[in-house]
């Protein structure tokens, strides 16, 4: 669906950052094949801005925007589909239009417009020619064939933009981390084990950045997917609509400390068979707390084994 | 997690890439083995050399398997243990309780050869 909101509109355009860019190839051969296919002197990417509309792209005009009252595409973004004029100076809304009446003389046009996923059209890939005519079928298949890769190229460069600040601002905040004396997060978490390499891995950025052995951020790695996979498989029993707690804080003497809290029933440390006895030594399960305190310098339960407290100390 | 299967003689390869974890791999792997079970075929080899991590619920299934298949008559092999792999089966103490091989014509050919295993 097309949005007419018109301030809406503009907001949408506005967010793409193109207006007054520079010229790219990427939509210049776009507007080139479209001017070859249509057979047209003259294709354009126009975007519609308040009372202008800017050729991001254009082939056979010399000027790099015109105003917005004087503009065709104004009438063909508030149709969705292709809006074909075979002669404007028979066209009740365009025979008065200087572009029809003065030195451009202006007769056919076909302008497909720019729609965002958001439903908003932005402006047209247009051909324009200076004699009345029409498009084969084919040629406005393939018209409607380019404006979906104009699109798509718009679509592109936004992300690609929006991409490029948000790792730069990652960047930033990593490049903090070496700095940090002490760094202390609390998270809660939903119990689902999607959500275990989320922690784990920013657990292993922070601890990489502090300069730990690569062992040894392997082990604390180890050692937090199985106290969260227990919490979730123990503490809430997989139910994902319930959550943990876990914080993590590293100081400047170079150690970890890691909290897992969960909202079960809790459970008798002391009672948890030795996985290493010989009776147990074959069994699946059980192995969770026993590698813990394999990976970790030390482990300890509070709260009736809600709370699993484990540290390890830089190499 | 996904599994790639090839067939040598009597013996099965099972390429495991992904995540052997927490219901990521873990189910899979377990449903995948069972049918080989069910064929009768009992010797198989892991390769885990893609498998990028694993915790005790990925290391309970290999350990679940490696029974059954004792039990057929069979047995369940590892091939190319990663660092993290081999950490965990080591805290575990389960090294010595798997026929562990680094090279696949070594880890297919220990069935042919009893002394080998």
């Amino acid at each position: 669906m097309t949005r007419i909101d018109e301030g809406e509109r503009l907001a949408a355009l506005k967010h793409y950052q193109i207006l007054d860019s520079e010229p790219e190839l990427a939509f210049d051969d776009l507007t080139l094949l479209a001017s070859h296919i249509c057979e047209t002197p003259i294709a354009a990417i126009t975007l519609v801005d308040s009372d202008r509309q800017w050729f991001k792209s254009r082939v056979g005009l010399d000027v790099h925007e015109t105003p917005r009252d004087i503009s065709f595409c104004t009438h063909a973004i508030k149709q969705r589909t292709i809006m074909v004029i075979p002669d404007a100076s028979k066209d009740d809304r365009l025979r008065h239009n200087p572009q029809v009446t003065g030195d451009s003389h202006i007769r056919f046009y076909a302008g497909a417009p720019l729609i965002t996923p958001e439903g908003y059209a932005l402006g047209t890939l247009c051909v324009v020619d200076r004699v009345p005519r029409t498009l084969t079928t084919e040629q406005l298949e393939a018209l409607d064939a380019l404006r979906r890769q104009v699109e798509a190229q718009l679509e592109l460069r936004r992300t690609l933009r929006e991409l490029r600040a948000a790792y730069a601002s990652v960047q930033k905040l990593s490049a903090m981390v070496p700095f940090c004396s002490t760094c202390q997060f609390t998270m809660t978490i939903p119990a689902d084990p999607a959500a275990i390499p989320t922690v784990t891995d920013g657990v292993t950025h922070v601890l990489q950045e502090q300069g730990w052995a690569e062992r040894d951020v392997m082990e604390v790695e180890l050692a937090l997917q199985e106290a969260v996979a227990n919490a979730i498989r123990h503490g809430c029993r997989g139910d994902a609509t319930k959550s943990l707690e876990c914080s993590v804080s590293t100081d400047d003497a170079g150690e970890i400390v890691i909290t897992v809290r969960d909202p079960g029933q809790g459970f008798d440390v002391s009672a948890v068979p030795n996985p290493l006895d010989p009776d147990n030594l074959l069994k699946p399960s059980g192995r969770g707390i026993f590698l813990i305190s394999g990976l970790m310098d030390d482990v300890q339960f509070a709260d009736g084994g809600r709370q699993l407290r484990m540290r390890k100390k830089k190499a | 997690m996904t599994l790639n299967e090839r067939r040598m003689g009597d013996v099965t390869v099972l390429d495991l890439k992904g995540r052997l974890v927490l219901e990521d791999g873990d189910a899979v792997l377990r449903t995948r083995i069972n049918e080989l079970l069910e064929q009768g075929r009992t010797q198989i080899v892991l390769n885990l050399k893609d498998v990028t991590y694993i915790d005790s619920c990925g290391v309970g299934v290999l350990i679940a398997k490696l029974v059954s298949m004792r039990n057929k008559g069979g047995d369940l092999r590892l091939l190319n243990l990663t660092d993290r792999s081999h950490r965990l089966m080591e805290i575990s103490q389960l090294l010595n309780v798997f026929a562990i091989f680094e090279s696949e014509p070594d880890a297919v050919n220990s069935f042919m050869d009893p002394t080998r295993a």
